[in-house]
């Protein structure tokens, strides 16, 4: 259990996705906080923002979406510090690369490969800065 | 529908799930009563004394409370069972379109009271009766648009389902606007098959005409269309609702339209049956209360036999021919009595008499349908009755069958009667109201021309059945919304939401592995964001394509069910190549990083030279990376993004922008300033950037 001790937020409007990541995430350790959309969780992350430690967020979404969650986490002074992953397909380049530009310190792209999942957070927890 | 049981699930509300519980809480109270009863019964027993009054208290009252539960529980899973008519309702929708485009016609579909609440079962079995008339509404009922602009109508007609409940009966009505039943022709029709003398026509009111369309094989269209009007039909409809223990009533006005109304009881739930329990001979037997018409006494010396061997009685001034329960099942007779027991059984194939050695008592029965294998007819299913006793349940059906010397099962039975019909002659008259069950089971089209739809890989992580559950929803919410979007093609929210689903769709199919479908999903998806962005408008072809994407993962999604490999129907992806972008202009070869140097601009160049003047190191990286999973142009900017954690960039070959534009390889070129020591920024390279970031090879130059 890696990540033990370690808070998870998952944004996806559908529950599929939602549980799927979360069963990953629980497996390695973390404590899994779901989000139907990214207003949800930015509540979420506005009510404690010392609790989370990584951000899993979908890109298309009702009421608010990825790109919009990514730059209201990035530019609130206790949020800014969470690495934000957004996940979408391959076919998404151009969303991915909005994304990023908006924020978002990595990708994982669907079908999740779990060696990439791995990776991704190892880079994200660890800090050389 | 019923191929994929296992996957027919419905929701659960939370709070009848809680009920549930309180009564299984319940059940264990009642179950640890008896346990004590038992012991104290036991207890006087081996003292061979006479039970106490408490023992009888607590056996009354675990009997109360188990009779209170279990009458609970029946209810509570009634109220569990009731679905909303919605999901059947709009299933229609669909086909009302293809059946309005495909016969020049223009239909509005409207329903009503989608909120009613009906057994799931009743859902489901009304699909065909209600397929079978809104294809005969639309293809027969509805007029040309021509035509009825010249009897002052509009153009479009109405098609309406409307539910609602009445006390303890569900109504279903069928509306159209169009023109009506013809009741010359049917008149004309039923005397041509002998239904009724040319005479007697006169005397006959409209419903009474009405009630010819039940009959097989009457069709008043001189020609089957493709669609419906093959004859077979209403009869089957009416037998259909009539299963259900409904009724049906016709309304029609020449020129103004016709509404047909079900009339259907709420029933009981479906494996709990109401049954008469008699006794024949040794055999204990259980007879549907649905099916008995009435019990009698009957003095053996009035039975007539006047017809040789049959016997009959007479029942309200008719006579019912009289079997014995045993004989029809193949058993011992019944022993002589001077006085017999009668039960009067009726099912859709008539009326007749069985008589048994005794009834025993009315009981809610908990029916265990009989396998197949053991081939009893006039049998449906065994059930424990009172007093722990192995009881038969008689199908009623089979049992007026057996009657008439038929020993066949019912659909054997119905099978023939089908056949026979179609052999009379009316060669169009096929039963094609039944959607693929018994006419034509739909070939698993591994049709030539399909893609061979290789690459989609299995499934990486868990979850694939949520995925599929999931698309499902995904597929009626899309169906429904591209539906209405037909009628408002301006709205936005409704566009932003197809969109949505789409592009949820897609995410979804990658998840369960299906990326060569995921991939056209995305070009539709590019269609509806091209739309959403004003580029483009929506028009019947875009709704056609749209449609037929989710066809098409219908279909990959039986496929995958079957263990096929889902196919891509050429036809869409051609629709969809007069939609793709022209291929955007890939800039150049990818940038050669040992061609290029930095090019800064003014501010950087300034940025530059005064971190120098304050003393911080500046480098220069040259970085190879071969990311596994990733676009390299996005890891580049990941990295690019990271290094800006550890001090400032100055510049890169490629430059941001031609990364973005992907004109990057597998290299790249970096200058950048930090504020940590050297030996950390080696450490940021060897330790989180070849690990982490795939980069295969880097040097890393300061300048001095």
């Amino acid at each position: 259990m890696e990540y033990a001790g370690k808070t998870a937020l998952v944004v996806d409007d559908y529950n599929s996705m939602r549980v799927a990541m979360k069963d990953l995430l629980v497996r390695k350790g973390f404590t899994v906080i779901e989000a139907g959309d990214g207003l949800q969780g930015l509540e979420l992350l506005k009510e404690t923002p010392e609790k989370y430690d990584i951000i899993f967020s979908d890109i298309v979404m009702p009421v608010m979406d990825g790109f919009e969650l990514c730059q209201e986490v990035k530019s609130h002074p206790s949020l800014y510090r969470i690495p934000v992953v957004v996940l979408s397909t391959h076919t998404d380049a151009s969303y991915l690369l909005k994304a990023i530009n908006m924020g978002a310190d990595d990708y994982v792209a669907k079908p999740i490969e779990p060696a990439l999942l791995d990776k991704v957070i190892a880079r994200l927890m660890v800090s050389y800065e | 529908m019923s191929n994929d049981k296992a996957l027919d699930r419905m929701l659960v509300r939370i709070e009848h799930l809680d009920t549930l519980l309180n009564l299984v809480g319940e059940v264990i109270i009642t179950s640890n009563n008896l346990h004590t009863t038992n012991r104290r019964i036991q207890a006087f027993y081996d003292q061979s004394r006479p039970l106490d009054k408490l023992c009888l208290d607590m056996l009354k009252s675990s009997e109360v409370s188990s009779n209170r539960i279990s009458s609970d529980l029946h209810s509570l899973v009634m109220d569990i069972r009731m679905v909303e008519i919605r999901q059947t309702f709009q299933r229609f929708r669909r086909s009302i379109r293809d059946l309005a485009k495909g016969g020049g016609k223009q239909v509005e579909f409207v329903t009503e009271g989608e909120e009613t609440l009906v057994d799931k079962t009743i859902a489901e079995k009304l699909y065909d009766p209600l397929n079978h008339q809104i294809r005969n509404a639309v293809d027969h009922g509805v007029e040309d648009p021509l035509e009825r602009q010249r009897a002052g109508k509009n153009p479009v007609a109405t098609v309406t389902l409307k539910a609602y409940q009445k006390e303890n009966d569900i109504f279903i009505e069928i509306q159209d606007d169009g023109r009506g039943i013809d009741l010359a022709a049917v008149a004309a029709q039923a005397v041509k098959r002998g239904l009724v003398e040319e005479s007697a026509l006169a005397s006959l009111k409209p419903p009474q005409i009405h009630a010819f369309i039940y009959h097989p094989g009457l069709s008043t269209k001189a020609q089957a269309s493709q669609m419906s009007g093959r004859g077979v039909g209403m009869d089957v409809v009416k037998s259909n609702v009539e299963e259900l223990g409904g009724e049906i009533t016709i309304e029609s006005t020449p020129g103004k339209g016709s509404r047909f109304t079900y009339r259907i009881p709420q029933v009981t739930a479906v494996n709990i049956v109401d049954c008469l329990t008699v006794r024949a001979g040794k055999n204990h037997y259980a007879i549907p209360i649905l099916n008995v018409i009435s019990t009698l006494s009957y003095p053996l010396a009035k039975i007539s036999s006047a017809f040789g061997k049959a016997r009959s009685i007479v029942y309200l001034g008719g006579i019912v021919t009289l079997f014995d329960l045993n004989e029809l099942l193949k058993d011992e007779p019944i022993e002589e009595q001077d006085e017999i027991t009668v039960v009067i059984v009726e099912s859709k194939y008539g009326r007749i008499a069985v008589r048994v050695s005794e009834l025993l008592s009315p009981e809610k029965l908990v029916f265990t349908p009989l396998s197949t294998v053991f081939n009893t007819h006039g049998i449906s299913g065994t059930t424990m009755i009172a007093g722990n006793r192995m009881g038969l349940i008689v199908d009623p059906q089979e049992l007026v069958l057996l009657s008439r010397g038929k020993r066949k099962r019912v659909e054997e039975h119905d099978a023939e009667v089908q056949k026979s019909r179609r052999d009379a002659g009316d060669e169009g008259e096929a039963d094609a109201w039944r959607p693929a069950a018994v006419a034509a089971p739909r070939p698993e089209e591994p049709e030539a021309g399909l893609s061979p739809g290789g690459g989609d890989a299995p499934l990486q992580i868990g979850h694939r059945e949520e995925f599929l559950m999931e698309l499902e929803e995904m597929l009626k919410e899309a169906d429904e919304q591209v539906l209405s979007l037909e009628n408002n093609a301006s709205d936005k929210e409704l566009v932003n939401r197809i969109f949505r689903i789409f592009h949820s769709m897609k995410g979804n199919l990658m998840m369960v592995g299906l990326t060569e479908l995921g991939g056209v999903i995305h070009e539709v998806e590019s269609i509806m964001d091209r739309v959403r962005g004003g580029g483009m408008e929506i028009t019947a072809d875009i709704i056609d394509i749209l449609l037929d994407t989710t066809d098409t993962v219908k279909e990959a999604k039986k496929a995958i069910a079957s263990g096929q490999t889902p196919a891509i129907k050429p036809s869409l992806r051609e629709a969809l190549e007069k939609y793709r972008k022209p291929k955007e202009v890939k800039g150049d070869a990818p940038v050669d990083v040992n061609q290029r140097t930095f090019s800064l601009g003014s501010l950087e160049q300034f940025n530059l030279m005064a971190q120098r003047y304050s003393g911080q190191s500046v480098y220069q990286a040259y970085l190879s990376f071969k990311p596994q999973y990733q676009q390299p142009f996005l890891v580049a900017l990941l990295i690019l993004k990271r290094i800006t954690r550890i001090g400032s960039v100055y510049g890169s070959v490629p430059m941001v922008e031609e990364i973005e534009a992907q004109n990057i390889g597998t290299q790249i070129k970096i200058l950048f300033s930090s504020h940590l020591p050297e030996e950390a920024v080696n450490a940021f390279f060897a330790d989180l950037l070849v690990p982490f970031y795939d980069v295969t090879d880097y040097q890393l130059l300061k300048e001095s």
